[in-house]
């Protein structure tokens, strides 16, 4: 039992907002300060984020430097938004690290992400001591007016950035997968892809499976395994805890829908 | 042979070591999970009449002595029983069917229904501490455990195991049921707790309270199986706080026939059966025993 007690790596913390720099009208970069001990985490790892008078949400990890924690914020519903808003002093609570570290070997690396998946960009953007003659990072939107000054974010992180958005202003004109037509995923040691269920599933026949991650998103409740809201389609993997990151192949041969 | 088979209600376990009510097995995945985790019957999630959402977020916080939950039994319903069962048949394990229902009339309904389905034994749930109608509330008294045992163990002809929790009328609770026909205790279910941000000055749980778990409570099961035990000497299954061979082995010397896990799962992983089952292996190699049965209740005598 004394070993339960040193071994438990998840633990609850308070925070206080510290610093919220609205990045576009969708998203908010926030900085928290940890209030209580907080265990180490590895990308991709992620906590359960409480707004009191909201709820718990799941959110990536997007750096950590001491008692200093990142996370991105991109609004979905009413917590996020509540998040996304929040005033600096506020106090909000937090449980973690969650999931397991999924860490590809090599030096150069290519991010494929979408919607919330930025911020699990930015967590191996700085783990994988990237920089921007070795890590590329296509950040995909729907809209011009979301994408704010979130690339010079992730470029501040040490990887080059191209934009795509159904919008001549943006680099690519299309999606995250129309910009494949031009870059060779092969040419990097690994590539790693978050967003949306559908994107991932078409980037499928575009990207070399055996060296590919897919970070997955998916209704997390517990975040600890136990109540089962996050299995992952077609599979008997629950994404809290078997991911959120999974070897494009394997989830594939999982039989993955 | 390796010793650790044990017969609980008349059902041959392979050894001991479950999985406790709560964990996964409200899907044929999660019931496939915990099989593959190498439990020796799947007990299913309290399943109740209708679907229920659960709570909102919060509903588990963890913390360093064990874990609070308010999950409110969220599950999808005993019309998913169907499922459940054959899942875990096609498996080759026996299936528990946890059933919650909020008065002696819904339980016996349930009861039905799982029974139907091929249920192993019926879990009635008697103890969950933070869904207002079910649970403790659904055996508020004395009378009301009597009622829903007898009721459902009348139509029953399988075992029916009454799960409770730990309170000053626990023996009372115990023997109550017992006499009303439940072949076996499930003992124990969560303690409730409350968690309070200290910056927020509010209970971090959606609903305010939940129950705790995990190695906090462990003293509580081993003390709860132990006076019932000594009283009654009645077929126990016991839960809380088993998180290693050693604490699994407590319950059992304690009274317990066989273990339940939950937090266990959350602490160490879905491997936690594997390394239980390995220690209880070396322990009865230890102390020279032949069969984990000898064990049963030792403590006692
Ligand atoms: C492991 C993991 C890491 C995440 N990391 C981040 C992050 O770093 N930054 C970030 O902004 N978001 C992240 N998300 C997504 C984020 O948790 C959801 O957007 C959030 O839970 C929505 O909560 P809400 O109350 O604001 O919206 P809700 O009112 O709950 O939902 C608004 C809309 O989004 C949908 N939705 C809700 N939850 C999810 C979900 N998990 N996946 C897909 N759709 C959903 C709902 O169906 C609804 O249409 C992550 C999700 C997971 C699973
Ligand atoms: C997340 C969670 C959900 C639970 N759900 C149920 C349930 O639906 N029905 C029930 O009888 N007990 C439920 N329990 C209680 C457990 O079955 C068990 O009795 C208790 O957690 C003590 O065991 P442990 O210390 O190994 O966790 C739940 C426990 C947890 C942690
Ligand atoms: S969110 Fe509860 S099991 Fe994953």
């Amino acid at each position: 039992m004394r070993n339960i007690l040193r071994h438990n790596s998840t633990a609850y913390s308070s925070a206080m907002v510290v610093g919220n720099k609205r990045l576009s009208p969708v998203y908010s970069f926030l900085e928290l300060e940890l209030l209580q001990d907080f265990p180490l985490h590895k990308p991709p790892q992620f906590i359960m984020v409480w707004v009191p008078g909201y709820e718990a949400v799941p959110m990536t990890i997007a750096g950590r430097r001491g008692d200093r924690l990142w996370i991105l914020v991109k609004i979905a519903g009413d917590t996020t938004r509540r998040l996304a808003g929040i005033e600096e002093g506020s106090f909000i609570g937090l449980y973690g690290p969650l999931g397991k570290p999924l860490i590809p070997p090599g030096n150069r690396f290519l991010f494929l992400v979408g919607g919330s998946g930025v911020a699990t960009a930015l967590n191996y953007i700085s783990s994988l001591g990237c920089s921007q003659d070795k890590c590329l990072t296509v950040f995909g939107c729907w809209k011009y007016s979301e994408i704010g000054s979130v690339p010079e974010l992730i470029e501040e992180f040490g990887s080059a950035t191209i934009t795509a958005c159904l919008d001549r202003r943006c680099n690519v004109y299309g999606t995250v997968v129309d910009a494949l037509n031009n870059i060779d995923p092969g040419e990097y040691d690994a590539v790693i892809a978050c967003g949306p269920p559908g994107m991932l599933k078409s980037l499928i026949d575009k990207i070399p499976l055996d060296k590919s991650i897919f970070v997955l998103d998916s209704y997390v409740k517990c975040g600890i395994g136990l109540c089962g809201s996050c299995l992952v389609p077609g599979t008997r993997y629950y994404l809290c805890i078997d991911g959120p990151g999974f070897y494009a192949r394997e989830l594939v041969e999982a039989g993955w829908h | 042979m390796d010793g650790l088979e044990v017969v609980v209600t008349g059902i041959k376990l392979s050894h001991p070591i479950m999985n406790a009510s709560g964990v996964l097995a409200s899907t044929p995945e999660g019931v496939a999970r915990l099989i593959d985790a190498g439990v020796s019957a799947v007990v299913t999630k309290t399943l109740t009449k209708e679907p229920r959402e659960g709570y909102k977020t919060p509903i588990t916080i963890p913390l360093p002595i064990g874990l609070l939950n308010a999950v409110g039994l969220a599950n999808p319903g005993i019309e998913a029983v169907g499922k459940l069962v054959e899942t875990g048949h096609s498996l080759g394990k026996p299936v528990i069917v946890s059933i919650g229902g909020r008065d002696p009339e819904e339980f016996l309904y349930l009861a039905e229904k799982a029974l139907e389905a091929g249920a192993d034994a019926l879990e009635l749930n008697l103890s969950c501490p933070h869904t207002p109608g079910y649970g403790v509330d659904a055996a508020k008294t004395i009378k009301t455990i009597k009622e829903v045992v007898k009721n459902t163990a009348s139509i029953s002809n399988k075992p029916v195991w009454a799960k409770l929790g730990y309170s000053r009328l626990l023996v009372k609770e115990a023997g109550a049921a017992l006499e009303a026909g439940a072949s076996a205790l499930v003992l124990i279910n969560t303690i409730p707790g409350m968690k309070i941000d200290v910056y927020a000055l509010k209970p971090i749980l959606s609903h305010g309270y939940g129950g705790l778990s995990g190695p906090a409570i462990h003293p509580i099961a081993v003390y709860s199986i132990y006076m019932v035990y000594r009283e009654y000497k009645p077929e126990i299954i016991g839960a809380g706080g088993a998180v290693d061979w050693e604490t699994a082995i407590e319950l059992l010397a304690a009274g317990a026939k066989a273990v339940q896990i939950a937090t266990a799962f959350h602490l160490k992983g879905y491997n936690i059966i594997k390394e239980i089952i390995n220690g209880i292996k070396q322990y009865l190699k230890q102390t020279k025993r032949k069969n984990i049965t000898e064990i049963i209740g030792s403590a006692t005598k």
